[in-house]
């Protein structure tokens, strides 16, 4: 008999009201980020490796701020928050206007990436690529990444 | 002879207990299935939750490695050293790292750090863990898998269960360089302690084992399975590349699962069994109440019946289930359709039914309880015996009709008389009786006999006769007279002939009443009786021709059996006949029935002689010749030469010129004569001699004493001598043994007649006789006509 109590234990009630808890609060949250952006490549995580093996120069920006990229980032991808995103910033790690340029956030509740890209446009930035999915979507998918 | 047979009762209850008895095996058997199944089902339960258990663990452990892995290359001391392809480098930094894991977290148990390129070659590696750790020869099927991955599958973290030198090992691999792959990280651990963690989340010892059969981890509680048990363990397989690696086998606490098993068992026999009770309780109360007990009512009352008749109009409450319902129903129809049959059936054994008054079966009936009372020292009864005077005349002038009313006013006015304690009854004819209870003297007795005879005589009137009966009544009263039914009516009867005789109305038996004679009284009507009714017989007593042990004929003697005072003698009911004048009537009846009796024997092949004897009274009338003409005329055809007529010496004598012209008469129709009792009448030979006689015979009382008196011998010689001389021929009676039988024979003697050959006796008896005995029998010597 007691193995079934045992069973019953490890449905934690606690993990119970968790998920409820976060059901209701990301229905709260802002709205989502839009599903395609003008002049741009909207890409998932495995497209992203497609491009990462056919463009050796891609340039990966993550337009999160640090207290997001703290908990893990694409390897190789350059942190520069949406907030800290201008011409002059783009410029340093960008070398060209038309260099293959990625951009990514948390996800798509997030829409650093969809500003960061609206600078670059307006910046005269070209041959620019999305990761709507973002930082959520590379890990769903398993694939590796760095803390730091 | 004891009856065997079960009653329904133990027949059903037999049947009760089988189907218990039934139930219960019933309960034993899938107690024990479903104890198999519960095993079963624990086993399998527990299996699948342990190895969830154990999965979720994996999942855990290859996380931790896989994060171990990244934090590794996010290290950028690692990173330069890669990117530089520096082996002593990379080798130095793995140590370093895996002594930091081993302090840090000594969560896993770390076996060896490997960084390889993109295809899988071996760039650097630790010297701390298994000094031979090649995944080539451990794991080729995995080196495979992470070689053909293709997209992004290359870039992701990959683990699993290998077996390195018989030694369990868990490598996790993660891609180095990210986005642009540059080689794999190995993480490679021991996994045993952690995933023995799952003994201590379930509470469950066990043991971890290879395939092959090592053990590899055991909980310190762990126990051995029992042969029993051993199919009980649950468990199961931890698999790579689809081969099992790693045995799980779990040894949960059994002992409290058997015991509430056992408990659990126990308690269903004890429910299964305490509801067989109460439904055999249940069943019993209900067969009992509708099957049982109407049955038993059934039988008793039944039995009541048997035991007293009176019980058939007696109802039994019909209930029970519908079958017995009806039946009893029916049995009580039945019954009272039963008890009115047998009381009208009762009613006509018992009832006159000419006066509707009690008849004679009932009386004796009454008067045995009667008697039976005062036998007890109760109360006495007085018996009154009437018959009506002058009846049989009434009867004869003026018809059946009319005394058939008389009868039926008799009983009118008799019944008018009597108390409804007494009993009156006709007990044929004119004879009635009366019993009345409870008087048992003169004076109370004598009232009632007067009250009847008051009121019997005033005058009758019928079809304009008016007629004056006139009653005699006798009376005897119990215990004064006797006690003894036939005795008491035998004593009223006495008394009844005394009355007739003094002409009284009633008398009182007393024992100087003169027996003998009313005896003979009321004999007579029996007597006549008797000849038109069957109670007359005739004997046989065989005639022997001594010299031939031939039997030749027989001597006819008359027998009377009365069925009330059983065999009466001749010697009494003769003389009796004789006095009446029955005697015509006795010796026609004789006649006829010996004649009979002739042809029944001719017709069977039997020829004999038949003797009759004569009255006395026979020879003074012409009657006796008219007898024999009338028979001669009825049989013709029958010549009478075979029927010889005995007299008595006495009775020839007593008018020897009447008798010589008798028997001359009978002598010319050819029938034989003979003198019986010859030697005790001084008959005068010469006078013998002028008679037609055939032949004589010695009286017994000659025969039977000649052994022993040389007179009797001589008197017996000399008249067999005397009877040859005159050519008669000689029979000598009362021949009781073989000596008189010889000394006859050297006498003689022609014919023998005795107890020593035969009894007298009845003609199927005689037959039978002539069948066994030594004597034959005379060859037929005429033929005669059918009659």
């Amino acid at each position: 008999m007691n193995i079934f109590y045992q069973a019953l234990s490890y449905i934690h009630p606690l993990a119970l009201a968790l998920t409820l808890y976060g059901l209701t609060t990301s229905n709260l949250q802002a709205e989502d980020a839009p599903e395609n952006l003008p002049n741009t490549i909207k890409i998932n995580a495995e497209e992203l490796f497609e491009l990462a093996e056919k463009h050796a120069d891609l340039i990966i920006i993550d337009s999160r701020i640090s207290g997001d990229r703290n908990k893990g980032y694409i390897e190789d991808s350059i942190s520069l928050p949406d907030i800290n995103t201008t011409c002059a910033s783009l410029e340093k790690h960008i070398s060209t206007k038309t260099t293959p340029t990625l951009y990514y956030c948390n996800g798509i509740k997030c829409g650093r990436s969809v500003k960061a890209i609206e600078v670059a446009q307006a910046c005269g930035y070209s041959n620019i690529y999305w990761f709507r999915g973002g930082f959520e979507e590379w890990l769903k998918n398993g694939l590796p990444y760095l803390v730091e | 002879m004891p009856d065997k047979r079960l009653s329904i009762k133990t027949s059903l209850m037999s049947v009760i207990f089988m189907m218990g008895l039934l139930v219960v095996i019933f309960t034993i058997l899938t107690g024990e299935v479903y104890r198999e199944l519960i095993f079963d089902n624990q086993k399998n339960a527990f299996s699948r939750l342990a190895q969830s258990k154990v999965d979720e663990l994996l999942k855990d452990i290859t996380h931790q490695t896989t994060q171990l892995g990244l934090n590794i290359q996010s290290d950028n001391n690692f990173k330069s050293a890669f990117k530089q392809r520096n082996t002593q480098l990379i080798a130095r930094y793995l140590d370093e790292n895996f002594h930091r894991a081993f302090v840090t977290l000594n969560i896993l148990e770390l076996k060896k750090l490997q960084v390889y390129d993109t295809n899988m070659q071996l760039i650097a590696e630790s010297e701390e863990g298994d000094n031979l750790f090649d995944i080539t020869r451990s794991c080729p099927e995995f080196k495979q898998n992470i070689l053909a991955r293709t997209g992004s599958n290359k870039i992701k973290s990959i683990s699993e269960l290998c077996i390195n030198n018989t030694e369990p090992r868990l490598t996790s691999v993660v891609p180095v360089g990210g986005l642009r792959l540059k080689g794999y990280l190995l993480i490679t651990i021991n996994p045993i302690k952690n995933l023995s963690v799952v003994s201590k989340k379930l509470v469950t010892p066990l043991q971890i084992s290879l395939s092959d059969g090592s053990v590899l981890f055991q909980s310190s509680d762990w126990k051995k399975p029992g042969k029993l048990e051993q199919s009980a363990k649950p468990g199961f397989y931890l698999s790579s590349s689809r081969k099992p690696v790693l045995e799980f086998l779990f040894s949960p606490d059994t002992d409290k699962l058997i015991s509430d098993l056992s408990m659990t068992r126990l308690y269903l026999l004890f429910a299964a069994l305490s509801v067989t009770l109460v439904t055999i309780y249940i069943c019993l109360a209900l067969l009992r109440k509708y099957t049982l007990e109407p049955i038993t009512q059934l039988t008793r009352h039944l039995k009541n019946v048997m035991q007293n008749k009176d019980h058939l109009s007696d109802k039994v409450l019909p209930r029970g289930n519908s079958e017995i319902y009806q039946l009893t129903t029916d049995l009580n129809t039945m019954s009272q359709q039963l008890h009115a049959l047998y009381n009208t059936l009762e009613n006509m054994a018992y009832t006159d039914s000419l006066t509707r008054m009690h008849n004679r079966a009932y009386l004796y009936e009454k008067l045995q309880n009667a008697t039976r009372h005062a036998n007890r020292g109760n109360d006495g009864f007085a018996l009154f015996m009437m018959d009506l005077n002058r009846f049989k005349f009434i009867n004869d002038t003026l018809g059946h009709h009319i005394g058939d009313l008389i009868l039926q006013e008799v009983a009118s006015r008799l019944n008018q008389c009597l108390r409804d304690d007494d009993t009156a009854a006709r007990l044929g004819g004119d004879e009635f009786a009366v019993m009345l209870p409870s008087i048992s003297d003169h004076s109370g007795a004598l009232k009632v006999a007067k009250k009847i005879i008051n009121s019997l005589s005033e005058s009758i009137d019928i079809d304009n006769h008016k007629l004056n009966i006139e009653v005699s009544i006798g009376i005897s009263i119990c215990p004064t007279d006797s006690t003894d039914i036939h005795s008491l009516l035998k004593y009223a009867d006495i008394a009844m002939y005394h009355c007739k005789q003094n002409n009284i109305n009633y008398a009182f038996y007393d024992n100087s009443m003169d027996n003998e004679t009313l005896l003979e009284f009321t004999m007579e009507p029996k007597l006549r009786e008797a000849i038109s009714t069957d109670q007359l017989q005739l004997y046989y007593q065989p005639k022997i021709e001594i010299s031939s042990k031939t039997v030749t004929g027989v001597e006819a003697l008359l027998r009377w059996h009365e069925p009330e005072l059983g065999n009466i003698s001749p010697d009494i009911f003769i003389p009796l006949a004789e006095k009446t004048g029955l005697i015509h009537s006795l010796t026609e009846w004789v006649l006829n029935s010996a004649y009979q009796q002739y042809i029944a024997w001719r017709s069977n092949g039997i020829d004999l002689d038949i003797s009759v004897n004569l009255s006395s009274l026979s020879l003074n009338e012409n009657h006796i010749i008219d007898l024999l003409e009338k028979l001669t005329k009825k049989y013709t055809g029958i010549p009478a030469e075979w029927l010889t007529l005995e007299l008595t010496e006495s009775t020839i004598m007593s008018d020897p010129v009447h008798a010589l012209d008798i028997l001359s008469k009978i002598d010319s129709m050819n029938i034989k004569l003979s003198i019986d009792d010859f030697g005790t009448g001084y008959s005068s030979l010469s006078y013998l001699k002028q008679l037609p006689v055939d032949e004589i015979k010695i009286d017994k009382s000659f025969v039977i004493s000649m052994m022993q008196d040389s007179n009797d011998a001589v008197i017996v010689k000399s008249t067999i001598d005397l009877a040859h001389n005159m050519g008669l021929s000689v029979v000598a009676e009362g021949i009781e043994s073989e000596d008189i039988w010889r000394s006859l024979d050297e006498m003689k003697c022609d014919l023998a007649q005795g107890f020593f050959m035969c009894k007298p006796v009845a003609p199927d008896t005689l037959t039978d006789w002539l069948n066994s005995s030594e004597y034959a029998l005379r060859r037929t010597q005429h033929e005669i006509k059918a009659v």
